[in-house]
């Protein structure tokens, strides 16, 4: 099992590893550029997310979520998104953070640790949980200390912990010296508690689906909420230099749904909403939002900035950051790498969902989510997340949601509906030659105009009769070839439907002049074919690799500027980026 | 509320207390300052224990032989000899009365305490005064060698509960003027210049209003008959303003069937029984004789066997039947000659409350609450409750069954129509906690649980400062106090009050059968289990918001009519009652019934009228469910288990409660007019034009220490027609929800609270 020094060793080696040229095989040599959408260093994503985001006096963020269970990953990420270290640990899910002194804590509904905040060492002598597969101490260990059974989330006070449980409809007050519980004369019961937070008059702010209320460090409640009313919050966090108050909501149907509140210290609300609904100045609300789904979590950091985590929708954990004006201006991670599109000045936009820039910032998103409101933005179906982007130019984005089967432009500079949904694409696989769009369908292949989505018409088949498989397509700018896929192979075509080639490769690919890019049927690295011939030009990374070719890239993507070619690779919930020369 | 029932309180409050210091013995020695004449003195003493040599008593006893043959003469400014006291297990309090050649009208006397006659053992040296009087006393402790502190002289004493009254006085503005809170016992000390009225100005300052005795400006006036005589009625005399002051009239306490049905016996004899034969429409032939002349009265303590002859069963019954009409023909008559004098004052007797713990209403000691109802024998219902706080205690620790008690009194008031005097309470108050930091919450549960039933009448037993005599001992409890302050202040505020006055119960969809018959049999058929049995459910249905009235068995057709559920537990039920009660069910009502529930009628003779095999079965348009098990005990039980170690009720049963709910709110389909989001929580609502009033009890939050507080209680009102604001009396203005109909609050509670919805 990889343990926690070792964790750390690989984290060294692919820092290092980072620094230096990919390497040259047959005559193309690939250069590490850069990584948009910072995350999970070993590649392993986030099964349950981290529900639970918190910072340190340095503005670090420490992010915790199950990743393959009952193990957790914790990370710490610097403000610019680079992962400073990750520890791993087990616990389950629902796991919640919070920093006090130099430790980060962590607490799962098995587990209760802490680690170093410098280094993430776990402190073996504090809290309880499995420390090896099937470890035999685990319930021994737990007899002293609480038995959590839905903790939700925990905060610092004092000589206290106090821990928010779901599943017990309590708050739990633990000692901060052992962990173990300290509980209160009379056990607080807190219905359906979502999450807590200290405020700036050092009371503690317990949130419910409804209200928010406080609570003193004997569990005593204020005598009324000191917020009412929400519909389906999820998550609260303070702002430590005035003191406000912020509240992320679901909401309900029909009503204002993912939206972001702004209170003062003494609860009154300042009038300020992020997302949907107003007050949110500037692009569309950060549609990463899925509080309505009753996850996710809101922190602010020593500068004020707000962050919002998401994982409503079953997709890797999501934080994107807001300046004080409230558009989105930071670090995103986690981003689902599938359906990439990158417009000529190497903007990338992901999903259809967000558009970053090349220096990894939130241009927009877009409002794909599943609460549309069918006017400006558009509905998606339930978990509909996987969004394949097929097009994009300094104007229009078009984008698939093979879910729901239709497709629709966006608007390249705002993410807000250009025209669509057109009900027209039952298929998983896209292309664009820069200005039609391709997509499988019954074993050929149709094209639409960008300028006319709901107009489909025929375009090529197999000669032979062979059917191709929805699964992956890149057509050569003239039209001339298609390659797509074909059981087991990569198979090129000429546009008479004559087959040129075929080879033992995996999708995606992405077509880059005369080389496409597919993946080696093994599923590590990447492998370079001649266009023309089918031949291989080199397979690069394997599954031993550093990590900067992700296992099992889901989405290519292949663009030049400035005379130099780009390829971007999605996967791991990271896009990497890479820079092609050769001959 | 005789000495009788006290003891077995007592006994488990001071047990600890005299394991701790079995034994240990304890002098004094005194000295004389004033008078500056020779005197004689005598020691005297009473005890808290009911010990063999020591009996309990009113007041200090010199025990001769024990305390002092005769009276000991002593030089003013000498220490007299050490003098031994009792040896614990006794402690209460040690006067010492003073004569001399000329009369004394003041005296000051220093005390030492001591656990050997020794200067160097002396735990407590003490100056005791009396401005008034020639005997001054102070208070011996269980212990004094790990209580000291508590060798008090009594002024010291008197000034210790008024200093805790002081810290939590209710204010002026949070005194109740309309609900009635009775300082009952108040007693001041002979060796207190003018304690009494020190006494009961503390007990103005816990926010008390009504006093036993006679009234103070600005208080009440409640007034016992304690013989039960219609001839002391002619004694009240009071002017009318007085008479509009008089809060209620006690007629007797603690009244067992022989109270009333003795006299009339004595007058009547047999042909009293026989006359009240024929008013029934018995036939001597039905009773297996050719005249009435043959007809002999069975006492109610004479019980048949089960399988004794049907001539002799019908005789039993018809017996029981007119012991209790005796009885509450008798105190008809004494209400009526009280009310001839006071006409506009209630006039009630105190049941007492074993007629629901141990035994039952119709047993062999307790007379038919029911029956008294029907006759006019009182025309205020009071109780007492007796409920200690442990599982293993006399009530079972749950002070739900307060509520279960009041609405039996509702029960029986309901025969003369239902308004605010219709139902007083002694919610019983005793312990011995001079010093302790709690406060007692059972106080307000108990105030909040009465409250919704309908009771706005309650004389407290006891409050605590009160010093004369043995009934100190069983009140002098710094936490009772702060508990009785505490729940007067929850309801006493012109924003509370009003509401709670004016309310009354809502029309409840369910109703419990009561048949007090079942009782008749109770040494036959040992049917105790019955009423514990309708106990549980009582408190299951509550507990899920289910609102519940309590209707006699026999004339259930009355009433029964009003509902839509009934419940039956008790096996036997008057035959045309079951008949009356087939015919409701034929109509479309739901009938539940327990285990062998209606299967026998009056005279323990087989009743067929509804199937025995446990199932839910169509009967016309209606139901009857009748459950294979006792769900109720079954319910305790899994709650004791539930409990575990607290030995509390720190947690109730779901499972069983739910199966219990499950006929009304299935099969009936009734509404719940309040909906609350916790277990263990009791909301019955008080209606009335000016809103809503519902009295508060978390039943899981008896106890700081263990129990379980809320702080995102979710009070719905199912009808929020009207209604325009929210408050509470802990929390204050609430915000108001409206969700569609009705309207809802989320607030914190931690055991007792009022919240109003105004209109």
């Amino acid at each position: 099992m990889m343990t926690h020094k070792t964790m750390r060793w690989w984290c060294g080696v692919a820092a290092m590893v980072l620094m230096v040229p990919f390497g040259a095989v047959g005559g193309l040599t690939v250069n590490y550029v850069k990584t948009l959408g910072q995350t999970n260093v070993k590649g392993q994503p986030f099964q349950t997310t981290g529900s639970r985001v918190s910072f340190d006096k340095e503005g670090s963020l420490y992010l915790c979520g199950e990743v393959n269970a009952p193990w957790n990953m914790l990370m710490k990420l610097a403000p610019d998104g680079r992962i400073i270290w990750q520890s791993r640990c087990a616990g389950y899910a629902n796991v919640a953070t919070c920093i006090d002194g130099d430790h980060v804590y962590v607490v799962a509904p098995k587990m209760l640790r802490r680690f170093t905040l410098a280094g993430g060492k776990l402190d073996e002598n504090w809290g309880f949980g499995v420390t090896e597969w099937g470890g035999g101490s685990e319930q021994a260990l737990q007899n002293r200390f609480p038995k959590f059974n839905e903790p939700k989330s925990l905060t610092g006070s004092g000589d206290y912990f106090y821990v928010v449980d779901s599943g017990r409809d309590e708050l739990l007050r633990l000692d901060k010296a052992t962990g173990m519980e300290h509980p209160f004369n009379s056990r607080l019961m807190v219905l359906a508690p979502m999450d807590i937070a200290k405020a700036k008059n050092g009371r503690l702010l317990l949130l419910t689906g409804e209200s928010v209320f406080e609570v003193d460090a004997d569990g005593n409640p204020g005598t009324r909420p000191l917020i009412d009313g929400f519909a389906g919050a999820v998550a609260i966090d303070v702002e430590l230099v005035e003191g406000k108050i912020y509240i992320a909501i679901g909401g309900t149907d029909g009503d204002l749904v993912n939206t972001i509140h702004e209170y003062s210290a003494a609860g009154k609300p300042t009038g300020v909403k992020i997302g949907r609904g107003g007050g949110f100045s500037g692009a569309w609300a950060p549609d990463q939002f899925a509080f309505a789904s009753g996850r996710g979590d809101i922190a602010v950091d020593p500068a004020g900035g707000l962050w919002v985590g998401t994982d409503g929708r079953g997709v890797l954990p999501t934080l994107a950051h807001f300046d004080r004006s409230w558009k989105p201006d930071g670090l995103l991670v986690g981003v689902n790498g599938r359906g990439l599109a990158v417009d000529s000045n190497l903007n990338v936009t992901v999903g259809g969902s967000c558009k970053l820039s090349w220096d990894n910032k939130i241009l927009w998103t877009s409002g794909l989510v599943d609460f549309g409101d069918l006017k400006q933005y558009p509905t998606t179906g339930p978990r509909s997340w996987w969004f394949t982007t097929a097009y994009a130019d300094a104007s229009t984005v078009v984008v698939f949601n093979p879910p729901a089967q239709n497709i629709v432009a966006l608007s390249a500079t705002t993410g807000t509906l250009l025209n669509g949904p057109h009900k027209a694409t039952p298929a998983l696989s896209f292309c664009t030659d820069g200005h039609s769009v391709f997509y499988v369908r019954d074993g050929g292949i149709e094209k639409v105009d960008v300028a006319a989505l709901d107009k489909p018409k025929g375009f090529f088949k197999p000669s032979d009769g062979t059917k191709i498989s929805d699964n992956g397509l890149a057509v050569k700018a003239d039209n001339e070839c298609v390659y797509c896929v074909v059981g087991a192979k990569i198979v090129g075509y000429r546009k008479d439907g004559t087959k040129l080639w075929e080879t033992a490769a995996k999708p995606p690919m992405a077509l880059m002049k005369s080389v496409l890019w597919v993946v080696p049927t093994d599923g590590a690295g990447l492998m370079a074919l001649d266009a023309g011939t089918g031949q291989s030009l080199g397979v690069y990374g394997d599954k031993e690799a550093d990590g900067r070719i992700p296992i099992l890239p889901v989405s290519l993507a292949a663009r030049s500027k400035d005379g130099r070619d780009y390829l971007f690779v999605g996967g791991n919930s990271q896009i990497r980026v890479f820079e092609v020369t050769g001959p | 509320m005789k000495i009788s029932a006290r003891i077995v309180g007592a006994a488990f409050l001071v047990l600890g207390c005299f394991t701790i210091c079995q034994g240990e013995e304890r002098f004094m020695r005194y000295r004389l300052l004033e008078p500056a004449t020779p005197s004689v003195a005598t020691v005297s003493a009473h005890s808290n224990v009911n010990l063999r040599d020591f009996p309990y008593s009113w007041g200090r006893n010199p025990m001769a032989g024990i305390l002092s043959n005769k009276g000991l003469y002593i030089t003013p400014g000498v220490w007299s000899p050490w003098r031994r006291l009792p040896s614990s297990p006794m402690w209460g309090d040690i006067g010492i009365t003073l004569r001399g050649a000329e009369p004394i009208a003041r005296c000051k006397v220093d005390v030492q305490v001591a656990s050997w006659p020794e200067e160097k053992y002396i735990a407590r040296s003490m100056m005791i005064e009396n401005l008034a009087g020639v005997e001054v006393a102070f208070t011996l402790p269980p212990s004094i060698l790990e209580n000291p502190d508590l060798i008090e002289t009594l002024p010291e004493t008197l000034l210790r509960r008024r200093k805790i009254a002081d810290a939590v006085a209710v204010p002026e503005n949070n005194r109740p003027r309309l609900l009635r809170f009775c300082a009952n016992q108040v007693a001041g000390d002979p060796s207190v210049a003018n304690s009494e009225k020190f006494e009961l100005e503390t007990t103005l300052r816990l926010g008390l209003n009504t006093w036993m005795q006679r009234w103070l400006p600005g208080q009440y006036l409640a007034f016992a008959t304690t013989a039960g005589s219609p001839e002391l009625a002619n004694q009240l005399k009071y002017s009318p303003e007085e008479q509009e002051r008089l809060a209620f009239v006690m007629a007797e306490d603690e009244p067992a069937w022989y109270t009333g049905f003795n006299p009339v016996w004595a007058k009547t004899g047999e042909t009293g029984f026989r006359d009240y034969l024929k008013e029934q429409g018995v036939t001597p032939e039905s009773l297996g004789v050719k005249s009435f002349d043959e007809v002999r009265h069975i006492r109610r303590d004479q019980p048949v066997v089960a399988d004794a002859p049907v001539f002799q069963r019908r005789l039993w019954h018809w017996s029981c039947r007119y012991t209790y009409a005796a009885f509450s023909q008798y105190f008809a008559s004494v209400t009526k000659a009280i009310q001839a004098k006071l006409p506009n004052t209630p006039v009630s007797v105190n049941y007492q409350p074993s007629g629901m713990i141990e035994g039952a209403f119709g047993d062999s000691l307790h007379p038919d609450i029911f029956e008294a109802g029907r006759l006019n024998g009182v025309s205020m219902q009071f109780i007492e409750d007796w409920i200690f706080g442990t599982l293993n205690a006399w009530g079972k620790g749950v002070y739900q069954k307060v509520a279960y008690f009041a609405d039996i009194q509702r029960g029986a008031a309901r025969y003369q129509g239902l308004g605010p005097a219709s139902l007083g309470f002694y919610p019983i108050c005793i312990g011995w906690d001079p010093k302790g930091k709690e406060t007692a919450r059972n106080i307000s549960m108990r105030i909040n649980l009465l409250l919704s039933q309908g009771c706005k009448t309650f004389s407290f037993f006891n409050y605590g400062p009160t010093t004369c005599a043995t009934v100190d001992y069983w009140a002098d409890s710094a936490p009772i106090a702060r508990g009785v302050a505490d729940a007067i202040r929850m309801v006493g505020s012109d924003k509370i009050e009003p509401y709670l006055w004016a309310g009354m119960p809502v029309e409840p969809q369910v109703c419990m059968l009561y048949s007090v018959e079942n009782f008749y049999w109770i040494e036959s058929n040992k049917s105790q289990d019955d009423e514990y049995e309708r106990q549980y459910l009582y408190c299951m249905l509550q507990q899920s918001q289910i609102p519940v009235d309590i209707i006699a068995g026999r004339d259930l057709n009355r009433f029964v009519g009003n509902y839509k559920v009934a419940y039956a537990v008790d096996r036997i039920l008057v035959r045309k009652a079951a008949e009356d009660l087939k015919k409701w069910v034929e109509a479309g009502g739901v009938l539940v019934l327990g285990p062998g529930a209606v299967t026998k009628d009056e005279y323990n003779e087989p009743l067929s009228v509804f199937v025995n095999e446990p199932g839910k079965n169509r009967v016309g348009k209606g139901w009857v469910v009748r459950f294979k098990d006792r769900e109720g005990s079954l319910w305790w039980k899994s709650t004791v288990e539930l409990c575990g170690d607290t030995g509390w009720a720190s947690a109730f049963d779901r499972e069983h409660q739910d199966i219990i709910c499950k006929p009304a709110l299935e099969l009936a389909g009734i509404t719940r007019p309040v909906i609350v989001n916790v277990p263990g929580m009791v909301a019955e609502p008080l209606v009335s034009a000016k809103g809503v009033a519902i009295p508060l009890v978390n039943l899981l939050g008896l106890y700081e220490k263990g129990g379980t507080r809320v702080m995102n209680l979710k009070v719905t009102l199912v009808d929020g027609k009207g209604v325009t604001g929210a408050w509470s009396s802990r929390c204050g203005e609430l915000p108001l929800r409206r969700e569609g109909g009705s309207v809802a609050v989320v607030m914190p509670i931690e055991y007792a609270d009022v919240l109003i919805f105004a209109k």
